[in-house]
C-alpha cells in the first residue's frame, strides 16, 4: 500500500447516450503487439520501461453539458435543489477512456510518431537513426528501443500528462518479466500455481510431458 | 464431474499458452471435448496439471541475438506446404528469404502439432526457448 486516495466520481451509469455523452469507444492494444514487443526487446537487448497516468482525466474540458448532484457535505442551505455543471471531466464518466486515448494519441502524433496500421495503440519514431517504440494500454505506457530516447520521452511525458515513471517493466497483464543483460524471460508462474490450487492439483504426482500416454 | 469445470480448466490453460507453447498441443487436444468431456479427457486434463506442477515456474526465454542478426544462425521453420504461398515464393525470388532443408528431427513446430516422446519433447522445448526461470536464483540472493 503506497497511499490512500479519495476521489470525487461521477455516476456514469446514469448517463444517457446522445445527451450526456456521444462516443465512448477507445481502442485497446492487441495482445500480440505486447508479445512481439517483448520478444523483439529480448532479442535486441533493449530495456523495456513502464509509465502510468496519475490523473490525466481531471484536466480535460468536457465537451457535453453534464450536471451532477452536489456531493454530501457540500449542500448549501436555501439552494438544496441546485446542481453542479461539470467544467472538466471526472472519473466515472463514460467518455473518459476515449478522452484519454484521444489526448495521448494526438500528443504522440504531434511529436511526429507514426501509428501502426494494425494496432492503433502502437507508435514508433526514428530520431537520427535511433528507434523508439511505445505501446499504449489504457493508462499504461510501455517504452522500448534506444535507451536515451526512452529517457527523454519519459521526461516529456511526466510533464505533459502527470505520468508516473515505474522504471523497468516487471509485471504486466499477469506476465512476470525479468529483464537481464543478454535476454528477457517472461512467465505466468503465479497464474500456473493458481490454476493448480483452483483445480486442487497442487500436490499431484509429477510427470515429464503434458500429453497422456505419450 | 461437472462439464462446466472442465471448460473452465481448458479455458484457464489456454491463457497459459501465452508463455507456455509447450502445452499448446495438449490444450488443443483437450479443447476437442469442450461440449461433452469424457472420463478420458478429464484424465488427460489432470495429466496436464501434473505436468504443470513440476514446471510451474517455466516461461519463455528470449535470448539476445548475436551481433550478426539477422544472420543465418536460426531462422523460422515453416511446414513444407506453406511454401506454396505466393508471398513466400515472391520473397525467395527477390532473395529476401532463403529456403533451406531442415532435417525432420529439427522441425520445432512439431511440439505445437504432434504428440512427442519425452526425448523429442524436451529437445524442441529447449529449442523454442521454454525453460525454467534462468534469473530466479539471482533475484532471491
Amino acid at each position: 500500500m503506497e497511499k490512500y486516495k479519495a476521489r470525487f466520481v461521477a455516476r456514469g451509469f446514469s448517463q444517457i447516450e446522445g445527451i450526456d455523452y456521444e462516443e465512448t469507444f477507445a481502442p485497446v492494444t492487441r495482445y500480440s503487439s505486447i508479445q512481439t514487443i517483448l520478444a523483439l526487446s529480448g532479442q535486441m537487448g533493449w530495456h523495456i520501461h513502464q509509465m502510468d497516468v496519475k490523473t490525466v482525466f481531471l484536466n480535460r474540458v468536457i465537451e457535453e453539458e453534464v450536471y451532477i448532484e452536489k456531493p454530501k457535505g457540500f449542500e448549501v442551505f436555501s439552494s438544496e435543489s441546485h446542481v453542479c455543471r461539470l467544467k472538466i471531466e471526472l472519473y466515472g464518466l463514460k467518455q473518459v477512456a476515449r478522452a484519454l486515448y484521444t489526448q495521448i494519441d494526438s500528443y504522440f502524433i504531434g511529436l511526429g510518431f507514426s501509428k501502426s496500421e494494425a494496432d492503433p495503440n502502437l507508435y514508433q519514431i526514428v530520431v537520427e537513426g535511433k528507434l523508439l517504440i511505445i505501446v499504449l494500454y489504457v493508462d499504461d505506457l510501455i517504452l522500448t528501443g534506444d535507451e536515451l530516447l526512452i529517457l527523454s520521452c519519459k521526461k516529456d511525458l511526466a510533464i505533459e500528462f502527470e505520468m508516473k515513471d515505474l522504471g523497468l517493466l516487471h509485471y504486466f497483464l499477469g506476465l512476470e518479466i525479468w529483464q537481464r543483460s543478454g535476454g528477457l524471460f517472461i512467465s505466468q508462474g503465479k497464474y500456473a500455481r493458481e490454476i493448480l490450487e483452483k483445480f486442487n492439483m497442487h500436490d499431484c504426482k509429477l510427470v515429464h510431458i503434458p500429453l497422456l500416454g505419450g | 464431474m461437472d462439464d462446466t469445470v472442465y471448460r473452465q480448466l481448458v479455458g484457464s490453460l489456454m491463457y497459459l499458452v501465452n508463455t507456455r507453447p509447450d502445452i499448446c498441443y495438449a490444450v488443443n487436444q483437450l479443447s476437442q471435448a469442450m461440449v461433452k468431456p469424457t472420463k478420458l479427457f478429464w484424465k488427460a486434463g489432470k495429466h496436464v496439471l501434473c505436468y504443470l506442477r513440476g514446471t510451474s515456474g517455466y516461461g519463455s526465454w528470449y535470448k539476445q541475438e548475436d551481433a550478426d542478426w539477422p544472420g543465418s544462425s536460426r531462422g523460422q521453420v515453416y511446414g513444407s506446404k506453406d511454401i506454396r504461398y505466393h508471398h513466400i515464393r515472391d520473397c525467395v525470388e527477390r532473395r529476401i528469404m532463403l529456403l533451406s532443408d531442415i532435417p525432420t528431427e529439427d522441425h520445432d513446430a512439431d511440439i505445437l502439432m504432434k504428440a512427442l516422446t519425452r526425448r523429442k519433447f524436451e529437445y524442441h522445448q529447449g529449442r523454442i526457448g521454454v525453460a525454467d526461470n534462468p534469473y530466479l536464483v539471482e533475484r532471491e540472493c
